[in-house]
C-alpha cells in the first residue's frame, strides 16, 4: 500500500481533489485530440460562448458526448469491478464473472445476425444496443435466480452459475457466428471490440444518469462492503443487511455494466485493473476505494479512447483493444510490485 | 427474584441432510458469568454457537435473551447486543489492524471520537496497540486472532457502569493460535468483560483452561448434552474419561480448588 490508512483518512480531501484534477486534465486532452486539431483556446472560447461556429459544432456534437460517455462508462465499469470484488471477497473478480459481458454479446449477436436494418433505432439507440442490454440483464437475472434459494443467495453458486451461463451465452454467440455471412461477422467482431464513436446526447445522458445512480447506491453500501470482506456471517453479526447488499450490488452491476456494454461494446480490463490500482494506493476501504476507482476508471478510458483516435489517425482503433493493451502490462507490473507481493 | 438477564435455550435441535447435529440441547448462560462448552471433535460445539448466533437454521422451543426471543431481533438491534467470534477468519484484503478493530463499531452510532477511544482500549486489552498501523494480511496467526478478538470486544464495549446493558458474547475457540501469555491475558480480559453484565458463551478445546476460568460448563457429546452445571461439579474424572474415551486423571488445583486434568 502506497499511502498508509491513517494518512488516507487525514488527507482524503486532498487525494480526492488531486484525482478530480487528473480527471479534468484527461477530459481536456480527450477534447482537443482527434482528426481535427482543436486548441485549448478554442475550448476556452466555446466555454465563454464565443468562438468559431463550425468548431463549436464539432465540440458539442462529436467530442463532448464522446468524452462524457468515456467518463460515464469508465467509471461505471471500474466501480462495478470494485463492488464485485468486494461482494465475492476475491480481488480477481470482475463484473463479467456474473455473465454481463457474455449476455450482452449474445444479445448483440442475435440482433446483428438475425435482424435486418440493424443500424436504425429509436431515441439515438441502435437495436444492437437494445439487444445487448436485454441480453446482459437476462443472463444476470438467470445467474442470480439460480444462486438464490429460500435460505438466501449463495455467492459461490453465483460464481459457478456465472461461469456456466457465460459458456451458454458464448455458445449461442458462436452458433450465430457460424451461420452469419462475412459482413455480419465483421460487424459483430467490431462491436465486440468496443468503441465510443456512437455517443450522442441521449446515450450520454442516460449513461451518466445510470452511472451516478450506481455510484450513490454502492457508496451508501460502503460499510457493508467493508464488513462483508470479513465474511458473510461476520457482516451479519455487525448488523449489515447482507441480502440487501447482494441485491443492490448485482442490480447495479447488471444495469450499469449492461448499459455500458450495450453502448460501447465489451471494454476489457477496466473492471479488473482499476480497482486493483486504487486498492494499492488507498487500501481496501470502500469509502475511499469506490470514489477513486470511479475516477481512475474514467481517466483510463479517456486515455485509451484518445489513444485509439490518434495512434493511427484518421483510422480509429477499437477502444476495447487499447484498454486491454494498456491494462494487461499495467496488471503484470502490479503483480511484480513488491508491495503487492506482500499482500 | 432471579435475574432475567440471561440466555435461555430450550430443546434446540439442528440437522443437515437428515443428520442431526444437535438434539434437544437445554442451555442457560447468565450475564456476568462465563459458560463454556466442551466436548470431543464433532460433538456439535461450533454448531451450537452458530445456531444461537443465527448463522444456521435450527428449531428450538425457546431461545430467549433477557426474556426476548433472540430469533425475532432485527439485525441492527442484534448487532448492538450480540457479538460473535467464529473459527474461520478469512479476511484477505489488506486492511490495517486498526481498521479491522474499528469495524466492531459499525453497528453503533457513537461518533468518531468515542469509537476511536473504544478501539484504542480494545486494542490495548488484546496487546495489539503496537500493531495499529500494520496490515492485517501481514500479521501472524496469533496476531490475527487477537485483532479479531479486539474487534469483537469493541463491538460490545461500554465504559461507564450506567451503560452496562445485558449483552451476549459468543466465542468459538478464542485461544486458538495464542501463546500461553496471551491465553492468560485473554482469559482475564474475558473475565473482566463478563463482569460488565456480559453473558459469555464460549467453546474451548482445552479442558484445563475451561476448568480454570468458567463458572458453568456444558458438556456436549455427539450432539447431545451429557452434563451441565457448576464447573467443579461437572468436570469429574469419570465423566471426562468417558467423554473423550481416554484414561485421564484429575487433581485439584492447590489454590483455586478447581479440577486439573492430566492426559
Amino acid at each position: 500500500m502506497l499511502i498508509p490508512p491513517h494518512l488516507v483518512d487525514k488527507y482524503w480531501a486532498l487525494i480526492l481533489s488531486l484525482a478530480v484534477f487528473v480527471l479534468m486534465c484527461a477530459a481536456l486532452v480527450s477534447l482537443v485530440h482527434g482528426p481535427l486539431l482543436i486548441e485549448l483556446k478554442d475550448i476556452a472560447l466555446w466555454l465563454s460562448g464565443g468562438g468559431d461556429s463550425s468548431l463549436n459544432i464539432i465540440i458539442e456534437q462529436l467530442r463532448l458526448p464522446r468524452t462524457l460517455l468515456a467518463i460515464a462508462v469508465g467509471s461505471v465499469l471500474a466501480m462495478s469491478g470494485a463492488a464485485t470484488q468486494g461482494l465475492f471477497r476475491n480481488p480477481l473478480a470482475d463484473p463479467s464473472l456474473v455473465g454481463v459481458s457474455a449476455g450482452a454479446s449474445a444479445g448483440a449477436a442475435l440482433v446483428i445476425v438475425l435482424l435486418h436494418n440493424t443500424n436504425t433505432g429509436i431515441w439515438g439507440f441502435t437495436f444492437i444496443s437494445f439487444g445487448a442490454f436485454v441480453g446482459s440483464l437476462a443472463v444476470v437475472s438467470f445467474v442470480y435466480k439460480l444462486a438464490t434459494s429460500r435460505s438466501g443467495t449463495r455467492v459461490s453458486t453465483m460464481l459457478l452459475a456465472g461461469i456456466a451461463f457465460t459458456f451458454l451465452a458464448g455458445s449461442i454467440t458462436g452458433l450465430l457466428e457460424f451461420f452469419a455471412d462475412n459482413d455480419r461477422l465483421r460487424r459483430l467482431s467490431l462491436w465486440r471490440m468496443g468503441g465510443l464513436e456512437t455517443a450522442n446526447l441521449y446515450s450520454v445522458v442516460l449513461m451518466l444518469l445510470v452511472s451516478g445512480i450506481c455510484f450513490v447506491v454502492l457508496y451508501t453500501q460502503k460499510h457493508a462492503l467493508n464488513a462483508i470482506l470479513l465474511g458473510e456471517s461476520e457482516a451479519r453479526h455487525l448488523g449489515m443487511n447482507v441480502h440487501f447488499l447482494k441485491r443492490s450490488v448485482i442490480l447495479c452491476v447488471a444495469a450499469g455494466v449492461g448499459l455500458a456494454v450495450a453502448l460501447s461494446g465489451t471494454i476489457a480490463f477496466i473492471g479488473l485493473v482499476v480497482p486493483h490500482a486504487a486498492r494499492l494506493l488507498v487500501g481496501p476501504n470502500h469509502r475511499f476505494l469506490l470514489p477513486l476507482s470511479a475516477i481512475f476508471g474514467a481517466v483510463l478510458l479517456l486515455f485509451a479512447d484518445t489513444l485509439s483516435r490518434t495512434l493511427i489517425a484518421p483510422t480509429e482503433l477499437p477502444v476495447g483493444l487499447v484498454t486491454a493493451l494498456i491494462g494487461a502490462p499495467v496488471f503484470i507490473s502490479l503483480l511484480r510490485n513488491r508491495h503487492y507481493a506482500l499482500h | 427474584m432471579p435475574s432475567t438477564d440471561r440466555l435461555v435455550v430450550n430443546k434446540l435441535s439442528c440437522g443437515v441432510d437428515n443428520k442431526m447435529l444437535l438434539r434437544g440441547i437445554d442451555l442457560l448462560a447468565n450475564c456476568g458469568e462465563i459458560t463454556t462448552v466442551i466436548g470431543p471433535n464433532g460433538a456439535g460445539k461450533s454448531t451450537l454457537l452458530k445456531a444461537i448466533a443465527g448463522d444456521i437454521a435450527c428449531s428450538a422451543a425457546q431461545m430467549d435473551f433477557c426474556n426476548q426471543d433472540l430469533r425475532a431481533w432485527k439485525v441492527e438491534q442484534r448487532a448492538c447486543a450480540l457479538a460473535v467470534l467464529s473459527q474461520e477468519n478469512s479476511l484477505e484484503f489488506p486492511f490495517s489492524c486498526e481498521e479491522v478493530v474499528a469495524m466492531g463499531r459499525l453497528p453503533h452510532s457513537s461518533g468518531r471520537k468515542k469509537d476511536r477511544q473504544v478501539v484504542m482500549a480494545a486494542m490495548a486489552k488484546m496487546d495489539i496497540t503496537h500493531l495499529e498501523k500494520r496490515l492485517y494480511t501481514q500479521l501472524s496467526g496469533g496476531e490475527k486472532q487477537r485483532t479479531q478478538l479486539a474487534r469483537v470486544f469493541s463491538q460490545l464495549w461500554t465504559e461507564e457502569q450506567s451503560e452496562h446493558k445485558p449483552r451476549l458474547l459468543l466465542l468459538d475457540e478464542p485461544t486458538a493460535y495464542l501463546d500461553l501469555g496471551h491465553q492468560q491475558q485473554l482469559m482475564r480480559a474475558i473475565r473482566a468483560f463478563a463482569e460488565t453484565k456480559v453473558a459469555v458463551l464460549m467453546v474451548l478445546h482445552d479442558v484445563n483452561l475451561a476448568a480454570q476460568y468458567s463458572d458453568k460448563v456444558l458438556v456436549l457429546n455427539e450432539g447431545e448434552c451429557m452434563a451441565s452445571g457448576e464447573t467443579a461439579e461437572v468436570l469429574s474424572k469419570a465423566l471426562l474419561s468417558e467423554l473423550f474415551a481416554a484414561e485421564l486423571s484429575t487433581l485439584q488445583h492447590p489454590e483455586s480448588k478447581r479440577p486439573l486434568v492430566f492426559i
